[in-house]
């Protein structure tokens, strides 16, 4: 009989275990119910709950990628022979001036298409035919000036077709006649160091042969 | 111990720790990366120790311009770095520290190289660098002066540095 309340306490503490689990289950049987009621895969759900991360995207998500190409300088200058008398080093004097390229090979910038004025409306690209440039038309006018024929500027015998190649039509069939030959870039008259160059060699075969003939004084 | 702050670092769940490669084949488990979730602007870096023993580890992703410094599995620092260009590469593998040089002053270069990291004996160091776009150096990892004290504090020789190839070397 002394151990009544001890028992009824006990009864008490089981009761209030079970309805703790039955609260759990209800919870957890909610938890489940309520996403497939408002249309949410309960796969997907856990999936995206067991989803992690990856390592290697997180540091890719951090990073401006590559470094890109070309336009690299050093931050270090290389080290000359009057930096020593120049005395601390350039790093602290003042704002960075980048001073050597890295690449050996200098990346040319393609030259800017100047945008024609072709009266066509705006496409967005620019035409890879350029349009031909408007020759003045008409008449031209007249010279006025010193007579070209005799008397004037240009000799009497002068003509035109001396001094202009003539033309002849462009026909695949027909080899064009040939040109005078193209002129030399060797000069005529040797420079100065051509001349002493031969005069040396001269005086060379002359000392060689005078060797070889046995003069060796003279008389 | 101070509990993990989510918003500094995101931890991977115990039991499911990624593993990372590194050029020697070997794996290293990490167990929190610093969040950064835009990319880093040159000469900025971030930095917050764990309270916990761990040693000290770096990875260095050229292809990324990332250094990461991890005590344990805890990445504790980043910064986006500096590095070799085609004439003088920087030579990737794994490297141990050999020496520590706090005020190191180039004879070849004349320049200073403060908090220097000796790499290899021919002159690879990590050393503090005037970290902005378009820079290269000789070699050298250059990263942030700020970070630099704060990576030569906590390192020390034998400690491995692991350097990634950059794959978009022309």
């Amino acid at each position: 009989m002394a151990n009544m309340p001890g028992r009824r306490l006990w009864k008490r503490k089981t009761e209030t275990r079970r309805w703790s689990r039955r609260g759990a289950a209800a919870l957890a049987l909610t938890a489940l119910l309520v996403p497939s009621y408002l249309g949410l895969p309960i796969e997907k759900l856990i999936a995206a709950a067991a989803e992690l991360p990856d390592a290697l995207s997180l540091f890719a998500l951090r990073s401006p990628h590559g470094r890109a190409a070309g336009n690299l300088h050093t931050t270090k200058p290389r080290r000359m022979p009057q930096v020593a008398m120049r005395g601390p080093s350039r790093i602290n004097s003042g704002p960075f001036v980048p001073e050597e390229r890295v690449l050996g090979q200098v990346r040319m910038r393609s030259p800017a298409i100047p945008a024609l004025d072709t009266g066509a409306p705006d496409t967005g690209f620019i035409p890879d035919v350029v349009p031909t440039l408007e020759l003045p038309r008409g008449e031209f006018p007249p010279f006025e000036g010193p007579p070209l024929g005799p008397g004037g500027i240009l000799p009497a015998n002068f003509s035109f077709t001396d001094v202009i190649p003539p033309v002849f039509p462009l026909r695949p069939d027909v080899p064009p006649p040939p040109g005078p030959p193209p002129p030399s870039l060797v000069p005529l008259i040797p420079e100065p160091a051509t001349w002493m160059t031969m005069m040396i060699g001269f005086f060379a075969l002359g000392t060689a042969l005078r060797r070889r003939n046995g003069v060796t004084q003279r008389a | 111990m101070v509990p993990a702050d989510s918003s500094v670092r995101i931890a991977f769940p115990r039991g499911r720790h990624p593993r990372i490669a590194l050029p020697d084949g070997s794996n290293r488990e990490i167990a929190s990366l610093l969040r950064v979730d835009r990319a880093m602007r040159y000469g900025e870096f971030i930095w917050d120790d764990v309270p916990r023993a761990g040693t000290i580890w770096v990875r260095i992703d050229l292809a990324h311009q990332l250094i990461s410094v991890f005590r344990g599995g805890d990445e504790i620092g980043t910064a986006l770095v500096l590095f070799g260009t085609d004439g003088k590469p920087t030579p990737t593998g794994v490297f141990p520290v050999l020496s520590k040089s706090k005020q190191h002053r180039s004879t070849q270069y004349d320049a200073e190289m403060p908090y220097a990291l000796w790499l290899t004996r021919d002159g690879v160091a990590i050393h503090a660098s005037q970290v902005r776009y378009g820079s290269a150096t000789h070699g050298c990892i250059g990263v942030p002066p700020l970070f630099a004290e704060r990576l030569f504090n906590v390192i020390s020789p034998r400690d491995l540095v692991a350097i990634l190839p950059d794959h978009s070397a022309r």
